[in-house]
C-alpha cells in the first residue's frame, strides 16, 4: 500500500460466504462442500470453537495420498490444526505482511468477540491494492482457480 | 526476460492410465499443484490438485481406481521456451489458461510457466514481493 493511501480495513475486502464443517464429518464432505460451494478452504469446527482448517490441497496430499477412507474417516484426520487469523479491523497492510510471514495466501478473520466472520486472501488484497502491483498479470492470477 | 529464465523445471509427465492417486502421489512429491497428462506420444492433458478434489472426491469418485484420463482437462497450449513473457501472457489470455507448458526448439516438453511465475518477476513493489513468497507453486 502506498503512503497517504486511506487506511483500508480487512473487513472491508474480506468474504463473508463461509463454509464451515464439522472436524467429525467425513472428508468427502469437506471435498462436496468446496465443489459446490466453489472455495478452496473450510475452517474446521468442533462444535462452536474453531479447531482448525482444511483446504483443497490438503485433501489431495494428505487424504489422497494416504490409506485413509475418504468416505467415513474425519476430517480430523487432515486437517491443519493451527490456524492463523486475523481482526476484522486490522489493516489490509497488516493482513499482507501476516500471510508473507506465515507463507500463507488465506487468512480467518474474527470479529470484537471473536468469532470467525469472514476469510481474507490474497486475491481479495490484489484486488484492492495500487496499480503498482502490474494490475493486468495479478488481476489473471488471482482470479479463482480455473481447472 | 523470456520464458525459460521463469519457468518451472523438472516437470514430471503422468499417463492418462495412471490412478488419480498416482497422480497426487506426485503432486506430493515435487511439491507441485498441477501435472501434464502424456499418453504414449505427447501431452494430451493436464490435471491439478483441484481437479481431484472437484471431479473425483466430490463425486464420489475412488482415486485408487479412477483413471487420470476420467478428471483431467483435455487439450494442452504450449510456448516456445524462448518466447517473451509478454508472448506468454497474451497465449494465456487468448485461451483463457493460467498455465501453458514449455518446450525447446526440437519440442521436448522442458517445464510449465504460470501466471504466478511471471507475476512473481514483474512487481517491483513490496506488495509484489509478498505474492511473489505466497505465490510460490
Amino acid at each position: 500500500m502506498e503512503k497517504g493511501v486511506v487506511r483500508m480495513e480487512v473487513r472491508e475486502i474480506m468474504n463473508r460466504n463461509i463454509y464451515k464443517i464439522q472436524l467429525s464429518e467425513p472428508i468427502i464432505t469437506a471435498a462436496k462442500i468446496m465443489d459446490e460451494k466453489d472455495v478452496g478452504i473450510i475452517p474446521v469446527f468442533d462444535k462452536e470453537r474453531l479447531a482448525g482448517l482444511i483446504t483443497d490441497r490438503d485433501l489431495v496430499i494428505r487424504g489422497v495420498t494416504s490409506d485413509l477412507d475418504l468416505a467415513n474417516d474425519p476430517v480430523r484426520d487432515i486437517m491443519s490444526p493451527a490456524v492463523v487469523s486475523i481482526s476484522e479491523e486490522s489493516s489490509v497492510q497488516e493482513a499482507a505482511e501476516l500471510m508473507e510471514r506465515k507463507q500463507i495466501r488465506r487468512l480467518l478473520v474474527r470479529d470484537k468477540d471473536d468469532k470467525v466472520c469472514g476469510i481474507v486472501s490474497l486475491s481479495d488484497i490484489a484486488r484492492h491494492m495500487s496499480k503498482k502491483l502490474s494490475g493486468e498479470i495479478l488481476q489473471e492470477v488471482t482470479q479463482p482457480s480455473v481447472p | 526476460m523470456k520464458v525459460r529464465d521463469v519457468m518451472s523445471t523438472g516437470v514430471e509427465v503422468v499417463r492418462g492410465s495412471d490412478s488419480v492417486k498416482k497422480a497426487a502421489e506426485v503432486m506430493e512429491n515435487l511439491d507441485v499443484g498441477v501435472l501434464p497428462v502424456a499418453d504414449e506420444q505427447r501431452e494430451v492433458g493436464m490435471i491439478t490438485d483441484r481437479d481431484i478434489v472437484t471431479r473425483c472426491l466430490a463425486n464420489d469418485l475412488n482415486p485408487q481406481h479412477t483413471s487420470v484420463g476420467e478428471i483431467m482437462s483435455k487439450g494442452v497450449k504450449s510456448i516456445s521456451q524462448d518466447a517473451s513473457l509478454d508472448e506468454a501472457v497474451e497465449e494465456m489470455e487468448n485461451y483463457r489458461i493460467r498455465r501453458l507448458l514449455v518446450r525447446n526448439a526440437s519440442g521436448d516438453l522442458t517445464g510449465v510457466i504460470s501466471l504466478g511465475d511471471i507475476a512473481r518477476h514483474s512487481s517491483p513493489s513490496k506488495s509484489g514481493q509478498a505474492l511473489h513468497e505466497i505465490s510460490e507453486p
